[in-house]
């Protein structure tokens, strides 16, 4: 697949005429009408039909072959199966069917792929490249067509369901001719229901309470009806939103920092994550949630706290990586409007519109005027994202939303503290004045001595600004408000943003729309709000489609549509199309509920299938794409660390108030805050309410892969490195961790210490050879460390069990 | 080894944990266990061992650096077939060595060596994107996640040194594409590449920066030191964590993450002793020190990425790729490249001289090139926009005939116009030189036999020494 394909930056190269050329008139007069005649009919596109999974219209094709094998290999006429068929060497395999082809013809083709089976078909084949953009056409693709109510699959083992979800499922495996595994084991199940909705694993009392009552119920609805009430349960739990909420920064890029050329520190942000937790743990409808998030600032809101927490949801639209080093305003503003583009339609509707910034795109039916359609809307949007000029080049105000019900982040302060806070930025303000002036008239200062008194002004401007004037703590939030007046747009030439080419209406993707209904009819007002009606309607095909594809996504570990973010042409497509379609529209059904979406899908026999390996399953579906177990998959790196911190006994489950970077002040990274600062910031907390400066994130959480907030993130990787092993073995925090945990084992005062540290850790009794295994580490561990004469040897030999059962495999495995 | 199956892979990690463990043993050593990282022979005798890649991400220009274009120079100012104005290169092109290639003079100590280099003026690939591009030039795809270069490499070959991570990646970005152009993919996981992260010639490296930054440590990596136990303890300590490991895979089956934990466990026990040795470059002479530029401002940064290169290739490392950039000069190109060659010119002579000296040079194989090249007109007035449809990369030791230019492109730069070379292409000659041939070096997943080149690349044979 050597397809060339422009995108951003140079087009219009074209190939020139080159050697090839013998080659390809060699195809064009010997080859090609012998292919249209003798094979198209069934190996084309033109025919709609791939027989053997074999088409021979594009050179991609022919060389990729069908079921048996690639059909030309060039140079290699024996390897090659199309020379092998046409010379019907081997009976089963004979073409064309209706009669051997001359011999002439037959030495065609092996001259042909002695010459390297050249074929100028080749540069327009593999992914199709869109020349000129046909919306009509474009809306036949089925991530554009409603989603639809299909019938659910008749299935040959019809009491194996419990639900129509795995009625959908079923049908796929026995088309495949997989079987289903067992059911998990109840521990198993209480313990993935726990990691799965809340990212803490149970205490041994829950495993031991709901498999109790798991084992009692006798037949499989009343056994569903008490996995109904632990899911209740958990979806009740502040702890839902923490996990959930997280999966949603994730695509929502949250972080805490501008990322880009000059990391500065966004001290507000926080706010922004708090609310997505909290409105996953209210249940807020998505559709209410996308409202918020784009055009919160423009919703009618009766109470002033309500009008805040609308605001502060804007911060979706804020908190993207910037370049606020950018010299130029118009490219920074450009750059900045194109961030939002992107994240917008990737997350909301897993569509790369911002691909089409520079030309059309190149894939998808996205035509260039829709970019500047959307640009225009967020062009007409003002960025409230903070920061201080001293720091960063392009810097503007926060929304200042004190007295409005927001938590409020310390305590009032006095008349003369703030006078004296005052005193202090005026002091440090002047000192910068003055080394400045020195510096202009030719007095030789340290840059040191400069940089540090920049310090001390941006840090005593910070704890100034803190306070209103009656020394009331402010409340600033990162948001989004609509301009006074809408900003006209021009498309820009090549992404330009000095080059204009026509002038385009504020308006949605065409191909997503209604015929005719892409442009804003706008009399006033940035367009965000129709933006968000549009996104959050349930006439639009991909929003409800791409959500419920998230939910499978966290639940199985793997989407429908693999590529969460893309659901475009280039991306993955559907493995059960019918069940995306029918589960986008239960979604809509309850009124967008998360909650009732997750609570339908861990309701399946599907879902509670156990992880076990499948040798005959196996081999026909590695990648486990029809569901025929639950693929075991490690936990994330926000779960590992607070399972650590739970099973230790350290966990804080209590949410701190505001970020922990308040401790560093503002500024940039680097500059006037440092690495080893933020990096020295360790708490008892879950990991959502951690530091997420963009490039700094918490070590533990960077081993594991949480993403640096750069890009939409859907799908995280799982990479495994020595580091997370040094890491494990040697960092302090997994040490006191097991240390916490060694003292819990010790506290139950139990007559098997091991046992009691298995249940605590992984929340079953250890496995006989685990009690073997254990015994003789517990022999060798003592009497090592009796010959180096340490103290303590009890306690030291179970810190190191207990340690070990942290590491091991088994405590990051979700199964 | 080399047709491994998942399943017999798999059992040759980690059966012998479930094995002892029920036999009841309590110690294990590292050595009697057989890893899939193990040393095994090539499809084919071949001179590389080993490669140290220079990874210059960003996409430098080729018009500046070693593809001399007289006719820019003679229309610099004119428009160009796509309007924007033909921008001829600031810096003057000589001939060099022996062999006479044309180096521009952003490269005086490196123009030294001309008569080891063979440059691959012909390069082209499938995207001007950043990512996109360097994700395809370490996995052969950008659409789909693949293994990367060394990830194959390792499975190829296997590594040498059972102390060190047998492919090594030093400051690799954390963007355009991140763990993906180290990672395994779908190869098994002890194939993934390690990260290392030293101080960045980007910026400056006295104490005071680097604490300012605070992103570097002097071992590379965190927690390389257990001061809470001794090796002995430890190492029980470790063995119940593998035995465990062991019993998990006994117990549910095969598993990539249980098998992916045991050899990372291994690995990192070892690196403990190894790491420190090989970061200490205090036994270095300050004659090797000056060789790589190591202590002078400019050069630092990278001269210690180079020099540690050859310590890796020493212990065995297989894959060694080194990170510089940005070269995405789109403005500034006059600051942009004199900074980025300044950092790297004299490293990277200083590299090919102790590697020829140490008689090292003949097994390794030294790459350098970033994911594209420029445009021939100007940007921005002072900066060259991406060209993914000509650009040079080029190579030297291990294998590769020194002092030759293969392959052209057209008379400004634009395109390669002959002996053109595709990532593909690219690929199948490092993997040749490497002793693998790239059409055998499959691994099956999704069904089929899949490998780094695809369905393409040809082996660039006209290079071979």
């Amino acid at each position: 697949m050597r397809f060339l394909i422009a995108c951003c930056g140079l087009l219009g190269l074209l190939s020139p005429a080159s050697a090839q050329q013998t080659g390809d008139a060699f195809f064009e007069s010997k080859i090609r009408p012998v292919l249209v005649k003798h094979c198209y009919g069934c190996h084309s596109d033109e025919s709609k039909k791939a027989k053997g999974g074999l088409k021979v219209d594009t050179r991609a094709t022919l060389l990729k072959g069908g079921d048996s094998g690639a059909a030309v290999m060039p140079k290699a006429v024996e390897k090659s199966l199309l020379y092998k068929a046409i010379v019907y060497q081997d009976k089963s395999m004979q073409m064309p069917p209706d009669g051997k082809l001359p011999d002439s013809v037959i030495a065609d083709f092996k001259k042909w792929i002695e010459m390297g089976a050249p074929d100028p078909r080749g540069a327009k084949s593999g992914v199709p490249v869109q020349v000129k953009i046909d919306i009509a056409k474009g809306r036949e693709y089925w991530a554009y067509r409603a989603p639809t109510k299909l019938a659910v699959p008749a299935v040959r083992e019809a009491n194996w369901s419990l639900t129509d979800i795995d009625r959908f499922i079923l049908a796929g495996l026995e088309q495949n001719k997989l079987k289903p595994v067992r059911d998990a084991d109840a521990r198993t199940l209480v313990r993935r229901l726990h990691l799965t909705l809340v990212g803490l694993p149970p205490t041994p009392e829950a495993i031991e309470l709901w498999s109790a009552r798991l084992a009692t119920a006798t037949t499989p609805k009343a056994k569903q009806e008490v996995v109904g009430k632990l899911v209740d349960e958990l979806l009740a739990s502040p702890r839902f939103g923490e996990h959930w909420g997280r999966h949603w920064m994730d695509v929502a890029r949250f972080g805490e920092s501008t990322g880009g050329d000059a990391n500065n520190v966004t001290p507000h942000a926080w706010r922004y994550r708090d609310y997505v937790i909290d409105s996953f743990n209210a249940d807020t409808p998505y559709d209410r949630f996308i409202f918020e998030q784009l055009a919160g600032d423009l919703l009618p809101a009766e109470k002033p706290k309500e009008f805040a927490t609308n605001i502060v949801a804007t911060g979706f639209l804020a908190t993207g990586v910037k370049l606020v080093a950018e010299e130029e305003g118009r490219r920074f503003f450009a750059d900045m409007v194109d961030e939002q583009i992107d994240t917008t339609t990737r997350v909301f509707l897993g569509t790369t519109v911002a691909c089409a910034r520079c030309h059309d795109h190149k894939f998808d039916p996205i035509p260039q005027t829709d970019y500047y359609a959307m640009a225009g809307i967020f062009r007409s949007t003002e960025t409230h994202f903070g920061l201080m000029k001293a720091q960063a080049r392009q810097a503007n105000p926060l929304i200042d939303l004190t007295g409005m019900g927001l938590p409020v982040v310390g305590k009032p302060i006095t008349k003369e503290q703030l006078a004296k806070l005052k005193d202090e930025r005026d002091k440090a303000a002047a000192l910068v004045d003055d080394i400045f002036r020195r510096r202009r008239a030719g007095e030789q200062i340290a840059q040191s001595v400069w940089l540090r008194s920049r310090t001390d002004r941006d840090r005593t401007q910070f704890a100034y600004q803190q306070y209103d004037e009656q020394g009331n703590p402010r409340v600033f939030a990162m948001g989004v408000q609509d301009r006074e007046l809408p900003v006209e747009t021009w498309l820009n030439v090549r992404g330009e943003p000095d080059k204009f080419g026509p002038k385009v209406p504020r308006g949605f993707v065409q191909v997503v729309a209604k015929p005719g209904k892409h442009a804003l009819p706008l009399t006033k007002g940035s367009g965000r709000l129709e933006l968000a009606k549009w996104i959050a309607s349930p006439e639009n095909p991909l929003t409800a489609r791409v959500m419920a594809n998230r939910v499978w996504h966290h639940l199985f570990g793997s989407g429908l549509v693999r590529s969460v973010d893309d659901f475009g042409i280039t991306g993955e497509q559907p493995t059960h199309p019918e069940l995306l379609d029918y589960l986008a529209l239960r979604f809509v059904e309850h009124k967008w509920s998360v909650k009732a979406l997750i609570r339908e899908i861990v309701l399946t026999r599907t879902w509670q299938l156990a992880g076990d390996h499948d040798e005959a399953n196996f081999a026909t579906d590695p990648d486990n794409r029809f569901l025929w177990r639950m693929k075991p998959r490690r936990l994330t790196a926000e779960a590992i660390r607070d399972s650590m911190l739970l099973v230790s006994g350290h966990l804080d489950e209590k949410r701190p108030l505001g970020t922990f970077l308040v401790s560093v002040g503002e500024g940039t990274i680097g500059r006037s805050v440092f690495e080893p600062e933020i990096r020295k910031i360790e708490a008892d907390c879950r990991s959502v309410y951690l530091p997420r400066v963009r490039n700094v994130l918490p070590e533990m959480l960077d081993l594991f892969d949480a993403p640096d907030a750069s890009l939409v993130m859907g799908v995280r990787e799982t990479t495994t490195s020595p580091l997370q092993g040094l890491y494990l073995m040697n960092s302090p925090f997994v040490r006191r961790q097991a240390e916490g945990l060694a003292l819990r084992v010790q506290a139950a005062k139990s007559k098997d210490p091991i046992i009691t540290a298995h249940l605590l850790a992984y929340g079953r009794p250890p496995t006989d050879q685990q009690r073997a295994i254990a015994k003789d580490f517990m022999a060798s561990f003592k009497m090592a460390a009796t010959s180096e004469k340490l103290a303590d040897i009890d306690r030291r030999s179970l810190q190191a069990y207990c340690h070990a059962l942290l590491c091991s495999a088994e405590f990051r495995i979700l199964n | 080894m080399m047709n491994l199956t998942r399943r017999q892979a798999l059992k040759s990690a980690s059966a012998g944990f479930g094995y002892l463990a029920f036999s009841g043993l309590a110690t294990l050593h590292a050595e009697e266990k057989k890893s899939l990282l193990a040393p095994h022979a090539p499809h084919f005798p071949a001179k590389a061992k080993r490669v140290i890649f220079l990874c210059m991400r960003g996409g430098p220009s080729h018009l500046d650096t070693f593809d001399y274009k007289p006719q820019l120079k003679k229309d610099d100012g004119k428009a160009s077939k796509y309007g924007a104005k033909l921008f001829t290169s600031p810096w003057a092109f000589k001939q060099r060595g022996n062999s006479g290639l044309w180096i521009s003079d952003l490269y005086p100590e490196l123009s030294k060596h001309a008569d080891e280099l063979c440059l691959l003026r012909g390069m082209h690939c499938d995207q001007p994107n950043h990512a996109q591009a360097f994700v395809q030039m370490h996995t052969g795809n950008f659409q789909f996640v693949r293994p990367s270069l060394g990830a194959w490499t390792l499975y190829g070959l296997g590594t040498l040194s059972d102390s060190l991570p047998g492919f090594i990646s030093i400051n690799p970005p954390t963007s355009v594409g991140g763990a993906q152009n180290y990672g395994s993919a779908f190869l098994p996981a002890a194939f993934q590449g390690t990260r290392f992260n030293i101080a960045d010639s980007s910026a400056r490296n006295r104490p005071v920066d680097r604490m300012r930054r605070g992103e570097t440590n002097p071992l590379g990596v965190n927690h390389v030191r257990n001061d809470q136990l001794s090796p002995n303890l430890q190492r029980l300590e470790l063995d119940l964590i593998q035995q465990m490991n062991g019993e998990a895979i006994y117990r549910n089956g095969p598993s990539p993450l249980v098998d992916g934990a045991i050899e990372s466990f291994e690995l990192a026990f070892r690196m403990q002793d190894a790491v420190p040795k090989l970061m200490d470059l205090s036994k270095e002479t300050k004659e090797t020190l000056d060789l790589y530029g190591i202590g002078s401002e400019l050069t630092d940064g990278f001269g210690r990425q180079c020099l540690l290169a050859r310590r890796f290739a020493e212990a065995g490392v297989r894959f060694i790729e080194l990170g510089h950039g940005t070269w995405d000069q789109h403005n500034n190109l006059n600051d942009g490249m004199t900074k980025n060659a300044g950092n790297t010119d004299k490293p990277i002579a200083g590299l090919l001289a102790d590697l020829k000296r140490r008689d090292l040079l003949k097994d390794t194989l030294v790459i350098w090139g970033g994911e594209f090249g420029r445009t021939p007109h100007s940007d921005n007035g002072d900066g060259r926009d991406h060209n993914h449809r000509g650009y040079t990369i080029w190579m030297a030791g291990g294998g590769v005939k020194g002092g030759v230019s293969h392959g052209s492109t057209d008379e400004y730069g634009y395109e390669a116009i002959a002996g053109k070379v595709h990532i593909h292409d690219w690929h199948a000659t490092i993997l040749h030189l490497l002793g693998l041939d790239h059409e055998k070096l499959t691994y099956r997943h999704a069904g089929r036999a899949m490998r780094l080149t695809d369905v393409g690349g040809t082996v660039v044979r006209d290079i071979l020494a």
